[in-house]
């Protein structure tokens, strides 16, 4: 527990008015939300600063946030990895799908595929791999929002589960793709502005040279000079790899993050909203470094236990303390801003989960599969509204069942191992490859899904138990194995399937390159 | 539809343009072009940039004295490496800007003009 009872009311109170505020703005969306593109793609009426600023918020997770500054804390250099690779991911989003999934698609990946392929299995398949990523990551991102509330507001661990839970649905139940989307931007500025005055608190300590709080790390450190290095948290040469291409890739396969490129009303528009996410993202990142390093300076070895597991911690903690201390007023006050900040980035990005969840249900599932796409618009929506609410029990339940010990770590390696291996094969594929096939989608989808799933559990972080020794895969990350096999999946299942007539792949194509018959806005 | 066998009833229906015209489109000079430049962009973008981020991995993996340098006293490689990784992808995004508002959105819009004033005859 690092906060006195005072900071945790002070935190609440913060707390209280981003939620009025969200709740401002899911009134205010409600009344827009009329029919299906309005609930799924914000009647594509969102601009192409207001989207890039979405996908930022719905992109910088706590992990991002919390997670980045505590590895650098611990681990120095190599905390900073993840970030950079993660920001290197949106070249291949912006190369190979912005414009070419507004273009091509309506509301969700699986539109993209099931327009050339054989439509039932196609949507199936890519159903199936968004409920997996989207699943992984709402369980971890709820178990983070559970044990931070517990740590820095004092509320017990179920009790926080179930109000993320209950907040998410709201947003999305009553404010769909406009409520998510303001939320998100919302987050973005709330998260920037913390990591700013965070960042420029530790270069006020430094007479303002970001060198200097590099500089001083080592000496704050029992790793020494090697802090400054890689090789402190990734033990193998292989597991650096792997993560790296995880996050390079993975981006590129995250469905909640691809549907917002139906957000926007034209190619051009998808093309911007990437230049502002990588603009507002790679800044945050390159703060976030300096915030990790200030750490150290700040925190030293003495505050190592208290930042907890990963050092998630860290940065509530460091906020505390350049703010004067426990205890006193501004580090209080700075204390329950930042907490306050790192819970409304959770709810931003559980809630542009639970959408692309719904939508995978409800329009790829049930309009789509098993109704052949004979449902109305009204029957879609009812269902995408029970698909959002079961989504949302489901993980609850399952975080509170895993409880707040459970290794988010490993939920979170596996969102990005099988958004890399399942999705993104099959979605490139699909938009390049001429030959390609639905046997090819379906048997890449599944090689990459099980590949990644088998070769985790097989991995140091779960098998035999966590951090053990004996471990059938030395991999943490299995990305450099099942990225590979996803492909090989796509190629092999290609080559043994039947090959199909390619007309609607050449009109997919003239849609992705020229946007003739894409949605309008 | 031109090609109505089973195959194609069991995609779903999109409005939009019809296999003939499709063809057309992509025998313009307009799209041929667009897709060219497309292809040259996106190879050399993606070469330099994939270049780029395969030396970072390369030398995280195996280069930690490399990357433990000292270029200055707060300033190893690694840490420039790293914040030159992420100026790589801004370079990226702006390069691709500059291209598709000088010459890939004209050439799209040029194939779209076509195909419209063929579907206006």
């Amino acid at each position: 527990m690092i906060a006195a009872s005072t900071a945790h009311g002070l935190t609440l109170g913060v707390f209280a008015v981003i939620l009025a505020i969200t709740l401002a703005i899911t009134w205010w969306a409600a009344r827009r939300t009329r029919d299906a593109s309005g609930f799924w793609a914000a009647n594509r009426g969102i601009s192409g600063a207001q989207n890039g600023l979405a996908i930022a918020g719905d992109y910088m997770s706590a992990a991002a946030f919390l997670g980045t500054v505590g590895l650098i804390y611990l681990f120095g250099f190599d905390g900073f990895i993840t970030g950079v690779a993660a920001c290197a991911s949106f070249v291949a989003v912006l190369l190979l799908l912005a414009e070419r999934m507004r273009n091509a698609g309506k509301y969700t990946m699986a539109d993209v595929m099931a327009f050339r392929l054989n439509a039932r299995p196609a949507r199936t398949a890519a159903a199936i791999g968004t409920l997996f990523v989207v699943g992984f990551y709402l369980v971890a991102q709820m178990i983070a929002a559970g044990a931070l509330f517990e740590a820095l507001a004092g509320i017990t661990f179920p009790v926080a589960v179930v109000v993320t839970g209950l907040f998410m649905l709201v947003y999305v139940l009553f404010g769909g793709m406009i409520a998510t989307t303001w939320v998100q931007i919302v987050k973005a500025v709330l998260l920037m502005a913390g990591v700013v005055v965070l960042t420029v608190l530790v270069l006020h300590r430094v007479s303002w040279n970001p060198l200097e709080v590099m500089a001083q790390a080592p000496e704050h450190t029992d790793a020494g000079e090697a802090f400054l290095a890689p090789g402190q948290f990734f033990g193998t040469p292989q597991d650096s790899v792997s993560t790296i291409v995880a996050f390079a890739l993975g981006t590129a396969g995250l469905p909640h993050i691809l549907m917002r490129f139906f957000t926007v009303p034209d190619g051009r528009a998808a093309r911007r909203s990437v230049g502002w996410a990588v603009a507002v993202i790679g800044c945050f990142y390159l703060l976030v470094s300096i915030i990790g390093f200030g750490a150290r300076d700040v925190l030293g070895t003495a505050g190592e236990k208290a930042a907890g597991t990963g050092g998630n911690l860290a940065a509530p903690l460091l906020a505390q303390n350049l703010g004067g201390g426990a205890g006193t007023f501004g580090g209080d006050v700075l204390l329950a801003t930042i907490s306050a900040v790192a819970f409304a980035t959770i709810l931003a990005v559980v809630a542009g989960l639970v959408m692309a969840a719904s939508g995978a249900l409800a329009h790829d599932v049930y309009s789509n599969v098993i109704r052949r796409g004979d449902a109305s618009e009204r029957d879609e929506l009812r269902v995408a509204r029970i698909g959002a609410v079961s989504v949302a029990i489901v993980a609850m339940v399952l975080a509170i069942l895993a409880g707040k010990g459970f290794n988010i770590q490993f939920l979170v390696s596996l969102t990005f191992a099988v958004a890399a291996s399942a999705n993104f094969p099959s979605l490139w594929l699909t938009l390049t490859w001429r030959r390609f096939n639905t046997t090819g989608a379906v048997v890449g989808v599944g090689v990459g899904l099980v590949s990644s799933l088998v070769l985790i559990v097989l991995s140091p972080t779960v098998w035999p138990g966590p951090d053990s020794e004996g471990s059938p895969v030395a991999l943490v990350n299995p990305a450099l194995i099942s990225v590979p096999l996803g492909f090989l999946g796509c190629w092999v299942g290609t080559m043994l399937g039947r090959a199909e007539a390619d007309d609607r792949y050449l009109e997919l194509r003239v849609r992705a390159d020229t946007g003739l018959g894409a949605e309008q806005a | 539809m031109a090609v109505g066998d089973a195959q194609t009833t069991q995609r779903e229906q999109a409005p939009g343009t019809g296999v003939d015209a499709i063809h057309d489109v992509i025998g313009s000079d307009a799209y041929q072009r667009l897709v060219a430049r497309r292809r040259r962009f996106t190879a050399l973008a993606a070469g330099l940039f994939y270049a780029l981020l395969g030396a970072f991995t390369v030398l995280v993996a195996w280069g930690h004295d490399v990357m433990a340098t000292r270029i200055t006293s707060g300033l190893t490689v690694g840490y420039l490496a790293a914040v030159l990784v992420i100026i790589g992808v801004w370079a990226v995004v702006w390069a691709y800007s500059r291209t598709s508002i000088r010459v890939l959105d004209p050439l799209a819009a040029e194939a779209r003009r076509a195909e419209q004033e063929r579907q206006a005859r």
